[in-house]
């Protein structure tokens, strides 16, 4: 299983959103929002997991990244916290998951 | 009271370019699309040629502005959206101008059209994928391949194989909110499209309606599907020369693809913005001969009943029709029959009436066929200029009509009228008349 630093992670998912959204690569930043910024919709969020996938040689078995409704803040929407860095965190964890279990 | 009908814009992607233009500059001098076929691997085929749209001719990015949705369509798709939107820029239709809960689409669409080469050889590589291999336990278990295939294949794919996914992207790029439909008729799908979306413009369901058709067979799939039903031209050595509609060598036809979309408007809709006006739609009729999968009728009862009933519709006497626009596949059944079907409703009169094949330069583009010949129809009647059917060199004496051979022909055009049929035994037609 291949080391994966922080920094490749994001420069994947960075291009991986880049492709899956027809955004220019360069507007990707970790704080950027993926829904209401970049423009991601379901469709476009099954298309990333499934593309995370294959690069990062994970199984992701239908569990997308979601977001607890209890960890949205009152009066915001789901779409108005979900950055970029939230898959960065996903894919970590999932990567750590696979370590372990390895 | 019923409400008029007219055609007050079209757009085209078809074998000779995006255009109405190029395709009427070519339709009109009786230029071949015929194509050696580039686009897959056809060494092994016992077909390969076909009247193709090739990737330097269309390419999706440069039309479609929404990027991110290219994805999730499949070729007759993308043809669709580009179609539509020459369609509404010519008739200049925009949101300023329309009612969008009174806007709406109806697409004649392909079955496995929909579903192209790459997504095709996607999944057949993915069922073929060491992962796979080393997972399965039951080679004839479907279930366990799917399941396993499934991890390989990007989620996006499904909605690219859907028969309703062109009237659905073309709503939501057109916002139009009104009804929506597609119809799969095999080769009467666009016909139909057409005459529905008629009806409901008459009914004062919608002021505008996006129709027409689109396809895509130019596949590995479809391409042996219909080279297995054994309907397919094998003329690979003449291949310009191999659409040949009722001329006694024809031996099959060729396959097209495309999209041909027309804009259907009520009339003091259209006047009242000072739309263009092309014509008027004033008759639709369909049957079914209930017969055959794929055979006709030998005495075309189906599609003679057909353009019976259209001439009903649209009020007019057999003496009345200045131009038929032939299915004409180029098959031995298809064109025998309907020239018998049409001595049938035309009597002596059907000798006088000029007969065009256009398929014997564009190919069969299935689904899409209907609207295509309408929109070459409606470019008749506009220049008053009937297309012919090219490569008519040896007369079948079955077929002993007027089939307009090998050059265009001037003539006075008021009334016209197109037939489709398809497999599974549909029959539409459709009549415009000048406005």
């Amino acid at each position: 299983m291949p080391e994966w630093p922080e920094n490749k992670i994001f420069e994947n998912i960075k291009s991986i959103l880049s492709d899956a959204l027809e955004v220019e690569p360069e507007i990707v930043t970790p704080g950027s929002l993926v829904i209401d910024e970049l423009g991601a919709e379901s469709i476009d969020i099954l298309d990333i997991s499934f593309r995370i996938e294959k690069t990062f040689n994970l199984d992701l078995s239908n569990q997308s990244f979601s977001i607890d409704s209890k960890d949205i803040p009152k009066g915001k929407k789901a779409s108005e916290i979900f950055t970029v860095q939230m898959i960065v965190d996903f894919v970590k964890s999932k990567l750590e998951e696979a370590k372990a279990s390895a | 009271m019923k409400n008029r009908v007219v055609i007050s814009g079209i757009g085209v992607v078809s074998p000779y370019g995006v255009g109405i233009d190029t395709f009427w500059q070519n339709i009109s001098t009786g230029r071949t699309a015929a194509k050696l076929i580039t686009g897959f691997d056809v060494t092994d085929y016992p077909v390969r040629f076909a009247a193709e749209i090739t990737p330097d001719q269309f390419n999706p990015r440069e039309y479609i502005e929404n990027k991110k949705s290219i994805k999730t369509m499949s070729k007759a798709t993308q043809f669709s959206v580009v179609a539509t939107q020459a369609a509404l820029q010519d008739a200049r239709l925009d949101k300023e101008n329309l009612n969008k809960e009174r806007f709406g689409v109806t697409l004649g669409v392909g079955g496995v059209g929909a579903v192209d080469t790459q997504i095709f050889s996607e999944m057949i590589l993915a069922a073929y994928s060491p992962e796979i291999q080393e997972n399965m336990v039951d080679r004839e278990n479907i279930g366990q391949i799917a399941r396993l295939a499934m991890k390989q294949i990007n989620p996006i794919m499904p909605l690219q194989i859907l028969p309703n996914m062109s009237a659905a992207h073309i709503a939501i790029l057109q916002q139009a909110q009104g009804s929506s439909y597609s119809i799969a008729t095999a080769c009467t799908s666009s016909s139909q499209a057409i005459g529905e979306a008629m009806r409901q413009i008459q009914r004062g369901e919608n002021d505008v309606v996006i129709t027409g058709g689109t396809d895509s067979m130019i596949n590995p799939i479809g391409l042996m599907g219909f080279n297995m039903l054994g309907v397919l031209s094998r003329n690979n050595e003449n291949y310009l020369k191999a659409s040949r509609p009722f001329d006694s060598l024809r031996d099959g036809f060729m396959l097209g693809e495309g999209a041909a979309i027309l804009t259907l408007e009520e009339l003091q809709h259209c006047l009242k913005r000072k739309g263009q006006i092309y014509c008027e739609v004033i008759g639709y009729a369909s049957s079914s001969d209930a017969f055959r999968l794929t055979d006709e009728p030998p005495d075309g009862y189906g599609s003679s009943r057909a353009m019976s009933l259209v001439l009903e519709d649209a009020n007019l006497s057999p003496e009345h029709v200045d131009y038929i626009n032939a299915h004409g596949t180029s098959t031995v059944m298809n064109d025998k029959t309907e020239t018998i079907a049409i001595k049938k409703v035309f009597g002596d009169y059907a000798y006088k009436i000029p007969i065009s094949s256009t398929k014997s330069m564009i190919g069969h583009w299935a689904a899409a066929c209907g609207a295509v010949e309408l929109i070459t129809s409606v470019l008749a009647l506009k220049h008053q200029l009937i297309p012919p059917t090219i490569n008519y060199e040896k007369p079948d004496p079955e077929c002993d009509l007027d089939y307009v051979p090998n050059r265009a022909r001037p003539k006075k055009i008021t009334h016209l009228l197109s037939n489709s049929f398809g497999f599974g035994g549909q029959n539409a037609c459709l009549v415009i008349k000048k406005f």
